[in-house]
């Protein structure tokens, strides 16, 4: 099955041929170089980032590669409905 | 009440495995549930019974879709056990929820259990850092690159 993608936010496109599931990603410079989803091309969405809420503290969180903020999920909005990426922390526990 | 800001591995749970309970960290089948945020914050100090999906604060509040991450959660894909110098770390691939129209609301952390063991003891809970809702969509945890869990010595 062939499907061509497009990011809504820097316009890259790509083209896969598979089985039809699943999403194709790119890190995308518009995004602070997070890995955000392509959409099918002609799709009109728009895509938000949102930073930590929480407090940090000792957490280990994950960060965007552009600024090095502790970055919670990506949302995509579409007419129809929208999409969730959440970037979980790690789980720790420290022997020392 | 509210999922709190942590995330962390359970003590108790290290505590079996070291002592030989049968908890096979990349053996086992492991799942991550949903919770939202009126949950009692979890402890990662909690006994080994309570860190079980279904037990203490693990007994309500979870968010599923009916099929596409269904009551119990979602078995993780490609689980790994590694280690390199002092870290120990527990990975897997990230999770999609399966299709392109579920509806979640309020998803505020998630716990990881071995569904494998038969009291479904907990490995771990993580703390998404505020509230996620999808509406007829897909919804994707992505773990760090630093993995879903570490113990450094």
């Amino acid at each position: 099955m062939i499907r061509h993608w497009k990011c809504v936010e820097c316009k890259k496109t790509d083209v896969t041929n598979d089985d039809g599931r699943g999403t194709r990603y790119h890190r995308c410079p518009k995004m602070r170089g997070i890995n955000v989803p392509f959409l099918p091309d002609g799709t009109k969405a728009k895509l938000v980032l949102r930073e930590r809420e929480d407090y940090i503290g000792g957490e280990l969180v994950q960060l965007d590669p552009e600024h090095g903020r502790p970055v919670a999920s990506l949302t995509t909005i579409r007419d129809n409905g929208q999409d969730v990426i959440v970037y979980a922390p790690t789980a720790t526990a420290k022997g020392a | 009440m509210a999922f709190g800001t942590s995330s962390k591995m359970f003590v108790a749970t290290i505590e079996a495995i070291l002592e030989g309970r049968a908890l096979d960290v990349d053996g086992d089948t492991f799942k991550i549930a949903l919770f939202n945020d009126t949950i009692t914050a979890p402890d990662a100090t909690v006994a080994l019974a309570s860190t079980a999906y279904g037990a203490g604060v693990w007994g309500a509040n979870e968010v599923s879709d009916t099929t596409e991450w269904p009551v119990t959660g979602q078995a993780l894909d490609s689980v790994t056990s590694a280690i390199s110098g002092a870290v120990w770390t527990f990975d897997a691939a990230d999770e999609v929820s399966d299709g392109t129209s579920a509806t979640l609301a309020d998803v505020r952390g998630c716990l990881i259990y071995s569904d494998t063991d038969a009291a479904d003891s907990g490995l771990c809970f993580l703390s998404f850092g505020g509230a996620n809702a999808v509406t007829d969509g897909t919804f994707t945890v992505s773990f760090s690159a630093s993995g879903i869990a570490t113990i450094t010595v």
